[in-house]
């Protein structure tokens, strides 16, 4: 793995959001004050945005056509392009929602950590790496605990971050212990998908000796679990409606959004990468996952009465149905698996946070919006907010025109897919997991619409007061624009989804011979990028 | 299995030994003679003004978690030190690795720009920590 | 002794790792306080960094540095001092809130 001046120019996005972050942390002990700071983050993120898509047009041609380049540390293809934009943009919502978030004084905090975050999604998007990787995730956990420390300060915020704080890394260390015994297998190399010289792990497994498989099982597993708590995945996610309603509604989107995100990647470039194609060990694990994750996740959240806590819960169902895409795709690399659970992950980000949103809107540092009870006639009160929150909720439980509803189907499809190509044991197993989805979006659906039901037939026990904010408000429309638009053209959703899917690129064969090296060109210098350009097909 | 494990297990012997041996031999030979000065906390340094289990200011604890960070922050500057140590001695030795693995052969400056740019970070969050008032002691 | 010592393998290392995981596992489950918690997890990541090492090591390979092996380390400790500072701070901040650092004292939450 070596780096030069062509990785910098990869990753320069990242990097200027990490130097923004510190310039806001400093500037906003210079010049104290919300509003400025916060129209800077947002003004960031949206001018390295428009850059980046201008800078990266060759590139965009290139990895669109399937092309893989290594840089370094860096993988660089569809499903990391198209995932950094969305961390971007997620960032921007974030920074929108939270925009009055955490004490006055600590205003900057609060918006120079989002973006520190931000710009760790970012490179776990590319991570291509053992150490980089874990350092990208830790680059997210570290400002998480910081901004649940930053919360609120009472004692349910504080246990809450302490929970989450120690869990968070006893789940690092196990994915760390995980990584050292991955690296041990793979005989030095820490490449994960590497190139003929650098054969990566998956390249390092296909050429062990029978009697070595154990340790790898050992570290993947391992891995499996490290990441199983960042997704909260069932026998790790008993810290989720306790942190949840611990903390406030802004970092409980937070929570249900960035780590996830991070997991679901990790898994993709890790846990994924790694597994030889004719492994039969793989699956069953995700299959019991997804099976406990999904059904506990959805049978806790019906009796919840707290809003925090239900959607805690039914974040871990959520995890549950990405978990069902991960079984397919280890089952059949073919069958698209992955490309179902990127939709999913999309809409579930994006109808999640619209819900947290809409809360925070209700809500403020002296108040939170805890209980279902206190939305009683919110349809009468706040009609938008009430209509946009529905939305949210009704896409999240899989009502059919709506976004969600289009994630649910590409899983179970995909499932489905593998079923009817028939392959004796393992399409029956997978047909239970289809039936059990399915049965799960049911009793999911009973739970999400008592609370709309709450919300519109329900007279009013007090007065929800509205303090939260003009950012609020924008970051919940901004969210039930965007789940709208999925739900109206989920075809482009689906082909860029699918053309992320980096195990049906291997699948495929080669498609371009020729390639341009305009790819980051004010940076990259004579032609390192292009001597590191490979074929998808290998 | 026994034999792979012989030597952990002398080793344990050794060190239980070795600490236990020690213990006992400073207590059957070492003089123990209880003077004034010997009973104090710091023999060598100043009296200590109240008992250690008294409360302790919180500016004592962000200054400890400033130091923690910043310290073990240098630790990146180890390897670096290291590496361009070779660089200097060894430039076609280097030149020579560098062709065998087929990379290009970074330059050092680039190296050293790194270097400033993680120094130059540290900087800021020294700023960001004199501005919060780390180290405004009244 | 020579002779002994030329049977340690890397395996003996891994031996170290696990115990040192396992340890750190051992003593986030009994410790009661925040701060003794902390040194469990210490514990943990350094039992990764063990392996680390020794897979890294010249036990395993005649050819190659394994240089990546002894650098991981490094990150993980800088890691794990930021973790401590965010550590103290929460512990602190939970110190004022409750009184105590006692973790067994955290039970408005129930799970």
């Amino acid at each position: 793995m070596f780096v030069d001046l062509s990785t910098i120019g990869l990753v320069w996005p990242e990097f200027i959001l990490i130097l923004i972050a510190a310039w806001i942390y400093v500037g906003g002990t210079l010049a104290p004050g919300r509003t400025t700071w916060n129209v800077l983050a947002w003004s960031t993120y949206l001018v390295v945005f428009l850059v980046m898509l201008k800078n990266e047009r060759a590139l965009w041609h290139d990895v669109a056509a399937g092309l893989v380049a290594i840089n370094g540390p860096l993988i660089v293809d569809y499903l990391g392009q198209v995932s950094r934009y969305g961390c971007l943009l997620l960032g921007l919502l974030i920074t929108m929602i939270a925009s009055r978030a955490g004490a006055e004084r600590l205003a900057t905090e609060v918006s120079g950590t989002i973006m520190m975050l931000v710009a760790g999604l970012m490179l776990v998007c590319r991570a291509n790496e053992l150490v980089f990787l874990f350092v990208a995730l830790e680059l997210i956990s570290v400002p998480t605990y910081v901004l649940l420390f930053l919360g609120r300060a009472d004692r349910a915020s504080g246990e809450a971050t302490v929970k989450y704080f120690f869990l968070s890394l006893i789940a690092s260390a196990m994915l760390l212990y995980g990584m050292s015994t991955l690296y041990g297998v793979a005989d030095g190399t820490t490449v994960i998908s590497g190139t003929a010289e650098v054969p990566g792990i998956r390249g390092a497994l296909d050429r062990l000796p029978a009697g070595h498989t154990s340790l790898f099982l050992i570290g993947w597993v391992m891995v499996v679990c490290g990441l199983g708590f960042k997704i909260a995945a069932v026998p790790f996610h008993f810290y989720a409606p306790d942190v949840y309603e611990g903390t406030t509604n802004i970092n409980a989107g937070l929570l249900a959004v960035a780590p996830k995100v991070a997991g679901i990647l990790a898994l993709i470039r890790l846990v994924l990468a790694v597994v030889p194609a004719d492994a039969a060990w793989g699956w069953p694990l995700m299959w019991v996952l997804a099976m406990l994750t999904m059904t506990w996740g959805n049978v806790c959240a019906l009796w919840q009465q707290n809003l925090r806590r239900l959607m805690a819960f039914s974040s871990v169902a959520h995890a549950g149905y990405m978990l069902i895409g991960f079984t397919v795709a280890l089952v059949a690399p073919a069958a698209g698996g992955v490309g179902a659970t990127l939709l999913y992950l999309t809409v579930y980000a994006l109808a999640g946070l619209g819900v947290f949103a809409a809360l925070a809107y209700l809500s403020d540092e002296r108040h939170e919006v805890d209980g279902v009870a206190e939305l009683a006639g919110l349809a009468r009160s706040h009609p938008w907010v009430a209509g946009a929150l529905a939305f949210c909720l009704f896409s999240l439980a899989g009502i059919p025109p709506l976004a969600g509803f289009w994630g649910k189907l590409a899983l179970f499809t995909g499932a489905v897919r593998v079923v009817l190509a028939g392959d004796g044991g393992v399409s029956s197993w997978l047909l239970v997991l289809a039936v059990t989805g399915v049965l799960n979006a049911v009793i999911a659906a009973a739970y999400y619409l008592r609370v709309i039901g709450v919300m519109y037939f329900t007279a009013p026990v007090t007065r929800v007061a509205a303090p939260g904010g003009m950012g609020a408000m924008l970051g919940t429309l901004a969210c039930t624009l965007l789940v709208l638009v999925l739900s109206v053209w989920p075809g482009l959703a689906f082909r860029m989804a699918d053309a992320a899917d980096p195990l049906l690129r291997q699948a495929r064969p080669a498609v371009v011979a020729a390639w341009r090296m305009e790819a980051s060109a004010a940076f990259a210098h004579d032609g390192d990028l292009a001597g590191r350009w490979q074929k998808g097909g290998d | 299995m026994a034999a792979v494990l012989l030597p952990i297990l002398v080793l344990i012997v050794c060190a239980a030994l070795l600490s236990v041996g020690m213990f006992v031999v400073a207590q059957l030979l070492g003089p123990r003679r209880v003077t004034k000065v010997k009973q104090m906390p710091y023999e060598s340094g100043m009296d200590p003004a109240h008992d250690a289990r008294r409360r302790f200011d919180f500016r004592f604890h962000a200054v400890a978690v400033a130091f923690l960070v910043f310290d073990v922050e240098l630790l990146f500057l180890y390897p670096w030190a290291v590496a361009n140590a070779v660089v200097n001695r060894d430039q076609q030795g280097l030149a020579r690795v560098a062709d065998a693995v087929a990379v290009p052969m970074w330059s050092p400056g680039l190296v050293f720009a790194e270097m400033l740019v993680f120094v130059g970070l540290l900087s800021v969050g020294y700023v960001y920590a004199w501005r919060r008032g780390v180290f405004r002691w009244r | 002794m020579c002779g002994l010592l030329a049977q340690i393998t890397v395996s003996h290392y891994l031996v170290v790792g696990a115990v040192l995981f396992v340890t750190g596992v051992l003593c986030m489950a009994t410790k009661r306080n925040a701060l003794g918690v902390l040194m469990g997890i210490e514990l943990l990541l350094n039992g990764a960094n063990v392996n680390f090492v020794a897979f890294g090591s010249k036990l395993l390979r005649a050819d190659a540095l394994g240089l990546d092996g002894q650098l991981i380390p490094l990150f993980v400790i800088v890691l794990a001092a930021a973790e401590a500072a965010v550590a103290l701070a929460i512990a602190l901040n939970f110190y004022n809130n409750h009184t105590t650092v006692d973790v067994d004292k955290a039970e408005e939450l129930k799970g």
